[in-house]
């Protein structure tokens, strides 16, 4: 539940607070304007209602973990303190109210998504791999569940994988000039490997969500845009599909007879010096692999992070946006802006992991067929 | 009355803002006013705003001598000029001139203000007490000039909601 409450906060901030500014303002809006206060003032209910589904997945995360940033409450062979029942009706009374909002953004977006056709067929469109947790069945999986890798045309290229055996299938390399790890599929190679993961990716590998209104919205989202979207655009909308789902998860999780089971620790000594622990994380898949001593202390660690995942697919995606909206080298502020927003689509954690202070540095060499620089514009 | 103090506690002075707000959690508990602290200002915040007749914001400010601690009156942003500050070839406006970065996640008192009026139409009296910080390197210890500045910090804070208060029960005020 946690985790889900992530997911729903996380999505929130990624479309309403970070997106929505493109989308319903313009990309070639006021840049000075082109931000939720702008939002705001065009259309204060969709603003609130991100505001409030932000609210909402923090609330949960702070009653269950006691803080929203980082809380202490997982820890291992369990949780912390078990659920009670105040705080498990507080969550219960809200899930409507939140319900209601998801709804009515999908169906502002849907009802507007035709207008960003252009977009949509030039931010990171291509056939690439996808890969996500699904449980046995199919279902998405955002905890406990096995790795399923398919490609553009719905060809399975790996099923039923145990998230211990990640690195048969994924290959990690480093750029010189990136900071962030690309990885691959090894079996393809790299970079013919490039895959996808997040909103886009896990519905893509699923057969299903596993919740009625979520899954009569993605079966509308698939008669939309085919059974296997390609373009990185379509993140938004894969990401508000979530949040109805999510929300729908929490109140079945809440609902079960065992949820306020005091029982809610297992504790042990170590007893494994290797562990391999897989989310999906609201950017998508995560992998924590950790070598320990016999005393627990840490020895070794490796990350793959959903950015580093989605890492050869975002440089990609900004080759293919930039080629097409960059003419010549005159290149106008929404050029650039576009340049950002197909990074925006996978939302990734790039303030936060490089730990950005200020203003996000754009720089933008424009070359012609043959490299040389014909101009420089940076923001 | 609301106090809003922002800070990482992991990044050196800047976490000046929570060390007073936890302080002030104790110190105003029974007052009815209320303590939130954060590591940094966020959109959600409005919704909290706008039901406070006084928000006082507490951070940590790289532009002050270390140790300093100032009190000035903050009022929402006012919408942005447009044109003003932008490059007229590519229409990239300079850094003064955009206000919320949509990549950064960052945004000032001045910003929230301005989301607040525009979401829930209320604009709350707010003042923004800055303590001027030495160092915003990685690590939970305050500056000794910092932490020494911590009990003005939260007097200047308390002396705030006070005369908001009084401000609050003066008729015609």
């Amino acid at each position: 539940m946690l985790n889900l409450a992530q997911i729903v906060q996380s999505h929130a901030l990624s479309f309403f607070y970070l997106s929505s500014p493109d989308l319903l303002l313009g990309f070639d809006s006021d840049p000075a304007l082109r931000n939720l206060v702008g939002v705001a003032r065009q259309t204060p209910d969709l603003a609130r209602d991100g505001v409030a589904l932000r609210r909402f997945g923090q609330r949960i995360i702070e009653r269950l973990g006691g803080k929203r940033i980082h809380p202490a409450w997982v820890v291992p062979g369990g949780v912390s303190r078990p659920l009670d029942a105040s705080e498990r009706d507080s969550i219960l009374a809200e899930i409507p109210d939140a319900r209601e909002r998801a709804h009515r953004t999908l169906e502002w977006f849907k009802k507007n998504v035709a207008s960003w056709t252009e977009e949509a067929a030039h931010f990171g469109d291509f056939p690439s791999l996808y890969m996500g947790l699904v449980h046995e069945g199919g279902n998405a999986a955002y905890s406990d569940g096995l790795l399923r890798v398919v490609d553009s045309s719905g060809w399975v290229m790996a099923d039923g994988v145990d998230p211990r055996a990640y690195d048969e299938y994924l290959g990690e390399t480093v750029e010189p000039w990136s900071y962030l790890k690309s990885t691959y599929f090894k079996p393809l190679g790299y970079p013919a490997g490039i895959y996808r993961v997040g909103p886009l990716a896990r519905l893509n590998v699923a057969e299903r969500l596993g919740t009625s209104a979520a899954d009569a919205e993605l079966a509308e989202y698939r008669d939309r845009l085919g059974r296997y979207p390609s373009s990185s655009f379509h993140y938004h909308y894969a990401r508000l599909i979530e949040i109805v789902h999510c929300i729908d998860v929490i109140d079945e999780i809440l609902s079960r007879p065992d949820i306020l089971d005091p029982h809610v620790r297992a504790r042990a000594q170590i007893n494994r010096n290797e562990g391999v622990g897989v989310s999906e994380a609201p950017r998508g898949v995560l992998i924590h692999h950790y070598k320990v001593d016999d005393d627990g202390l840490v020895e070794w660690v490796n990350l793959v992070i959903a950015t580093g995942h989605n890492n050869l697919a975002m440089n990609r995606s900004v080759l293919q946006t930039a080629r097409h909206y960059i003419k010549g080298d005159q290149v106008k502020e929404g050029m650039l802006n576009r340049v950002e927003a197909v990074i925006r689509c996978y939302d990734p954690c790039l303030s936060c992991s490089t730990h950005a202070v200020g203003q996000m540095p754009l720089e933008v060499d424009i070359r012609d067929a043959e490299g040389s620089l014909l101009r420089q514009v940076s923001r | 009355m609301l106090v809003v103090a922002c800070g990482n506690a992991l990044r050196g002075d800047d976490a000046v803002g929570p060390e007073v707000g936890e302080l002030l959690t104790v110190g105003l508990a029974g007052t009815g006013a209320t303590v939130i602290v954060s590591d940094q200002l966020l959109p959600e915040l409005a919704d909290d705003a706008s039901r406070a007749r006084l928000v006082v914001f507490v951070d940590a400010a790289a532009d002050r001598p270390a140790g300093s601690v100032s009190l000035r009156t903050v009022a929402p942003r006012r919408a942005a000029a447009g044109a003003a500050g932008t490059d007229r070839a590519t229409g990239v406006p300079a850094p003064e001139a955009r206000s919320l970065d949509p990549f950064s996640h960052g945004m000032g008192p001045e910003d929230l203000l301005a989301l607040t009026r525009d979401l829930y139409a209320a604009v709350p009296d707010a003042v923004l007490v800055s303590v001027g910080a030495e160092s915003f390197e990685p690590g939970a210890e305050l500056s000794g000039a910092v932490r020494l500045a911590v009990p003005r910090a939260v007097e200047a804070v308390q002396h705030a909601i006070s005369e908001g208060v009084q401000k609050a029960s003066t008729p015609h005020a």
